[in-house]
């Protein structure tokens, strides 16, 4: 049954870092997203915990002046773009082709690409702490902060380089998303059945491709008025400063959208799973993914609300961003009413997908206050809304993101998480987390300004401002559990088998790892919960039918679909494309020999790779 | 093992609950906050009572959301592992409900917005008009229907609108007076308006609110609300060109700041000093602060900035001038002087 | 795998490869939105060095219009031909689009060069930085789409499998895309000056 009918390339097999070099595979690719932003969250946390003990104290001189605006730049930067993005790019390269009966995303090399300009740009991004200097401008910077003249080193220019490499990846990304998702489904999963990490996913990948282009453009003119003279923000020639701020937050603000809806979509299906319910109100939930999607490129200006703007302006933004709080209270409510009257289960997954929803409701409630314009006068730029950010980012996206590691690792490893450790972690994450970002929004309140690398003493800001820096201390110690949970486990964790949660979805019905083809014959789905409905539906004994591993063949009590497995070719040149953009990037900053020899690497992977077909027989061009 | 984790919830959640009264009083402990809720303006009084309707709107959110969400996770636990409890898709009564009641709220909260931005938008007529203008890293003041150019202080008198045009010289910063309401871009190339009025006699603490590069965090400012007559007195005196110095030291003081650099960067009225990079210091000696709100105005700080201004504020534009001790002495006997 | 041929499941029957091309087209129109708006806000900002009014002039625009719509068409020509299995008219229309994109190319260098001699640069003021930016991408972008239509042709050359009318369609859609934004940049840039 299993190996002679199933053919594809015996690479796939192989160890060894060639293999993974040159995968296509979405299941590496996703790894090797999950392990970059892993990665970086090293670098991340340790910018913030340096933040953190130079405010611990008024007058601190651990880090000063430029030194600071460097790290906290790096810090926001870092965090959003080389941790949450990635890291919920990689879940969703991983899980997605899986949920939808797929075998893989619907460009796989073009996904691999994705993968290494990720990691490579954000190497490049780093490359700044030792090349001149590291950004110090913000993650937003503003104009004219960010023109050459008050800003004369390389920073800025590897900020913005290294985030139009990063901006490729996601585009191209998404572009797989959609087409995956739209075309690639097995039979019978129409949208109506589509799972809800699959839709929170698609309707990201729409978000990315029309929100990116806007700060692509935005970085572009930087570029040009840093380099070529132009005057885009320069005031004193009739650019405008504002121009930018619009540029930049019609993407900033679809892009925390982008950064919390997947992570809602973890939520989503973690949530079902421990209450053994179906999430009350799907298509609710499903449609307010895309409301959400929506309202948010309509409220940009919120961020904007102390530029001078003219008032009916300012009344439309803060009307809008009260708006999104609709669609947003609709999921809330739908997730405690799928918990309720369920038979929970308080595995690790579960803690941290409702703790979720009990942080993401203090951010959303945080974000009433910012969009109420005379309000956000005052707390606009204060630690206010640094607390606000921090629970809907971090309360919100960091805790589904870890649920949803510890939810899908025993798919991944094929072993589980440590229980122990892991409500150890919990334990310490929840409790840092709420001692670290609380105190913030007194801070705010009692005036403190954002992005200051110190403040007076006596003006009632120690207390908290320390409170907060043992929260992060704890928080950390939580994060160094993590690691060392998953380094343990990959090791020595527990088997798990198939379906280790006694799951609702496609995944779980094929091995833990799953083989390279996925399912050995993609089954026909007749509902939202085919895993749940093959051992509870018609079955005379309802009880949990997880069952151990029997050769490859997962799916073989359902009616399956007749279709011969073709698996694509490992590549080399995706990789070789992205290092081409990567080195040219650093011929712009560094020396201009690098601008040739990227050029050069980059022609060079792109006729290799249209060259070459996609799949070992020749079957059909290139992809 | 698996009971320990609701445990542990449970408690946290407490904790959270403690946390807040715990914040809370650490942040009400010091009353010498520039607190956004401690307002001395109308204006700053107006938002702060919308946030206090927001904020009670939001915390019965909270209550009862919070309460539901432990209520369902505590009551709902699975005491058979093989239990399968009934399996509920949804109910459109109930959606419908919550969405409605979720739109009303948000339309209340709205309706309450608009009314308070209508109502603090358009400044009395006839306020006092103060230009300021930010600079990396100090705030300049002109008041052009006085004839006066100050820095890092502004005095005003109690009780009076005023309207202040808001802009910067190089990047954007943020004029913001916590106690005297919401903050406003200084943005270069562009003029932003500006109305506060403050209703005590008092000084109020401020603090530009836009990272403006490696000196954002010490480019302070104070408020001085002082009476009509002092007031009156105050313009008289701002007036008035600077102090000729009297005692020697402060005229040796006198002598090195025309033959130093000092005289590019600032203005003193009344002298060959005309520059104007740097604040205006004719009356300097008259501020409570200096630096921009950065250090308190006493001779040991005067001296230590003119010592090494880049050692206090990083970045500053003023570099090290190289001065002996002597020098410093006479310039901070000079400057002191210049009431 | 089934990149090319719609999955038995799927609702909607569109080759994989069209459908990437769309979207990622969906994500260029919000690029040179965002060029197009900047442009509008800045362009008659000016304190100093030539307005929009005084630099541009309508004859050579013109005349790349004309060359665009008219490439547009060799494309649609290029595509009909390939359906109708004649594989040596096809490659003849295709490159008479190149050519017609190159010639787009050479008569904008033109017009870049006298610009550069009446003074107006990137640099001299905001107009300029506006001008530049938003035409020198299109043209970018121009450029890169005939790079694409020559490596179409040639593989068309080469090998002969069912695939070539997506390969053909797909550079097709680009380069209709890129005509669009042409007219968009023309209207904006150039009528309403």
């Amino acid at each position: 049954m299993a190996g002679s009918a199933v053919a594809w390339p015996r690479v796939y097999e192989e160890r060894g870092l060639l293999s993974w070099l040159t995968t296509v595979d979405h299941k590496r690719i996703g790894i090797l997203y999950i392990l970059g932003a892993g990665f970086f969250a090293l670098i991340g946390g340790l910018e913030a915990l340096l933040i953190r003990t130079q405010l611990a104290v008024p007058n601190n001189r651990v880090l000063v002046g430029e030194a600071y605006n460097q790290v906290l730049t790096m810090h926001g930067t870092t965090m959003i773009f080389l941790v949450v993005m990635p890291v919920l790019a990689g879940l969703g390269n991983y899980v997605v082709p899986l949920m939808i009966g797929a075998r893989d995303m619907a460009y796989p090399r073009l996904n691999a690409f994705g993968v290494w300009m990720f990691l490579l740009g954000g190497l490049f991004l780093n490359l700044s702490f030792l090349l001149g200097g590291a950004p110090d401008a913000g993650w937003f910077g503003y104009a004219p902060l960010t023109a050459k003249t008050f800003s004369k080193g390389t920073g800025i220019d590897f900020w913005i380089l290294g985030l139009q490499l990063l901006g490729i990846s996601s585009i191209t990304s998404s572009i797989n998303f959609v087409s995956t998702i739209l075309l690639l489904r097995a039979p019978g999963l129409t949208l109506n059945r589509l799972p809800l990490f699959a839709w929170t996913t698609l309707v990201t990948a729409f978000l990315i491709l029309f929100a990116m282009p806007s700060i692509s453009a935005a970085l572009f003119l930087l570029f040009l008025d840093r380099h070529l003279g132009t005057h885009f923000f320069n005031p004193a020639a009739g650019g405008d400063p504002l121009l930018w701020q619009h540029l930049f937050w019609f993407f900033g603000h679809p892009e925390v959208y982008i950064m919390i809806l997947p992570a809602m979509g973890i939520v989503s299906e973690v949530l079902p799973v421990f209450s053994r319910k179906p999430i009350f109100g799907y298509t609710a939930v499903a449609y307010s993914s895309v409301a959400i999607g929506f309202i948010g490129f309509t409220v940009w200006a919120h961020h904007m609300f102390a530029v001078g703007l003219p008032p009916v302006v300012n009344a439309f933004f803060s009307a809008a961003s009260m708006l999104v709080a609709v669609p947003t209270a609709i999921k809330v409510f739908n997730w405690i009413a799928t918990i309720w009257g369920g038979a929970v289960r308080y595995r690790t997954p579960f803690l941290f997908a409702a703790a979720f929803v009990a942080l993401f409701v203090i951010g959303g409630l945080s974000g009433l206050f910012l969009a109420a314009v005379p309000v956000d006068w005052q707390v606009t730029d204060t630690y206010f809304v640094v607390a606000h950010f921090h629970y809907t980012l971090f309360g919100g996206s960091m805790f589904a993101i870890v649920a949803g590691i510890y939810y899908w690792f025993p798919k991944i490893t094929g072993r589980f998480l440590d229980e122990r450790l892991g409500r150890l972690h919990f334990a310490l994450q929840f409790i840092g987390f709420n001692l670290t970002f609380f105190p913030m929004h007194f801070l705010g309140l009692s005036g403190m300004p954002r992005r200051v690398y110190t403040y007076a003493p006596g003006l009632g800001w120690e207390g908290l401002n320390l409170l907060a820096t043992v929260g992060a201390f704890i928080l950390a110690l939580g994060f160094v559990v993590f690691f060392v949970n998953i380094a343990r486990s990959l090791v020595a964790g527990e088997r798990a088998p198939d379906d280790p949660w006694d799951g609702h979805t496609l995944e779980w019905l094929t091995s833990s790892p799953p083989p390279p083809y996925n399912f050995a014959r993609i089954p026909v789905i007749h509902s939202r919960r085919p895993a749940w409905d093959r051992k509870y539906t018609g079955n005379p004994h309802p009880h949990p039918v997880i069952e151990a591993a029997e050769g490859n063949d997962r799916v073989g009590e359902v009616e399956t679909s007749e279709e011969p497995i073709h698996l694509p070719s490992p590549s080399l040149w995706p990789l070789i494309l992205a290092a081409g953009l990567t080195v040219f990037a650093l011929g712009l900053v560094t020396h201009w020999i690098f601008i040739p020899v990227g050029l050069l690497l980059f022609a060079l992977g792109l006729v290799r790779w249209v060259q070459q077909p996609l799949f070992p027989e020749a079957h059909g061009t290139s992809s | 093992m698996a009971r320990t984790g609701g445990a542990i919830r449970g408690w946290a959640r407490g904790g959270e609950a403690g946390l807040v009264i715990l914040s809370a009083g650490l942040a009400g402990c010091s009353a010498q906050s520039p607190a956004i809720l401690a307002p001395v303006s109308p204006k700053g009084r107006a938002e702060a009572e919308l946030f206090w309707f927001i904020l009670a709107i939001t915390a019965f959110v909270f209550v009862v959301v919070e309460a539901l969400l432990l209520y369902a996770v505590i009551r709902f636990r699975a005491r058979d592992p093989q239990a399968i409890p009934p399996q509920i898709h949804g109910n459109r009564a109930l959606e419908v409900s919550w969405t409605t009641v979720t739109a009303l709220g948000l339309a209340v909260i709205f309706a309450m917005t608009w009314r308070t931005m209508a109502a603090t938008s358009t400044p009395p007529a006839e306020a006092i008009p103060v230009k300021v203008i930010g600079h990396q890293w100090w705030w300049e003041f002109q008041y052009p229907t006085l004839g006066i150019t100050t820095a890092n202080e502004l005095v005003i008198p109690v009780g009076r609108p005023i309207r202040l045009t808001v802009t910067a010289a190089d990047v954007i910063h943020s004029f913001w007076v916590p106690q005297l309401g919401g903050k406003m871009d200084a943005i270069p190339g562009r003029e932003n308006l500006l109305w506060l009025q403050a209703d005590v006699e008092g000084t109020y603490y401020g603090q530009c609110a836009e990272l403006c590069g490696a000196s954002h965090a010490n480019m302070r400012l104070r408020v001085r609300v002082v009476s009509d007559s002092e007031f009156q007195r105050w313009v008289e005196a701002q007036r008035a060109p600077a102090a000729q110095p009297v005692e020697p030291l402060a005229q040796k003081g006198y002598q090195v700041f025309m033959s130093k650099a000092c005289v590019g960067c600032h203005t003193i009225d009344g002298t060959p000093a005309r520059g104007k990079v740097g604040p205006n210091l004719t009356h300097v000696g008259s501020r409570t602060t200096i630096a921009a709100g950065l250090l308190e105005n006493t001779p040991e700080n005067l001296a230590r900035w003119l010592d090494n201004p880049p050692a206090v504020k990083p970045g500053s534009l003023m570099p090290r001038l190289g001065l002996t001790p002597e020098e410093i002495q006479a310039l901070v006997a000079y400057l002191s002087s210049l009431k | 795998m089934a990149s090319h041929h719609p999955t038995v499941g799927s609702e909607i029957a569109v080759d994989s490869r069209k459908l990437g091309v769309w979207v990622f087209l969906a994500s260029e129109v919000i690029f040179f939105a965002s060029l197009i708006v900047s442009y509008l806000v800045l362009h008659n900002r000016v304190t100093s060095g030539p307005t929009a009014h005084e630099a541009l002039t309508l004859t050579i625009p013109t005349i790349n219009t004309m060359i665009l719509l008219t490439s547009s068409v060799a494309m649609v020509l290029a595509l009909a031909h390939l359906r109708d299995g004649n594989r040596r008219a096809s490659i003849a229309w295709l490159l008479t689009t190149a050519w017609l994109g190159i010639c787009f190319l050479i008569l904008k260098a033109v017009e870049y060069s006298q610009h550069l001699h009446e003074g107006l640069t990137p640099s001299v003021n905001v107009f300029g930085s506006a001008y530049y930016t938003v035409t020198g991408f299109h043209a970018a972008h121009v450029a890169v789409g005939v790079i694409w239509i020559l490596s179409v042709a040639l593989g068309l050359r080469r090998r002969l499998s069912p695939q070539n009318d997506v390969l053909v369609e797909t550079v097709g859609l680009y380069w209709h895309f890129v005509d669009l934004v042409w007219v968009a940049i023309f209207m904006v840039v150039y009528l309403l000056r």
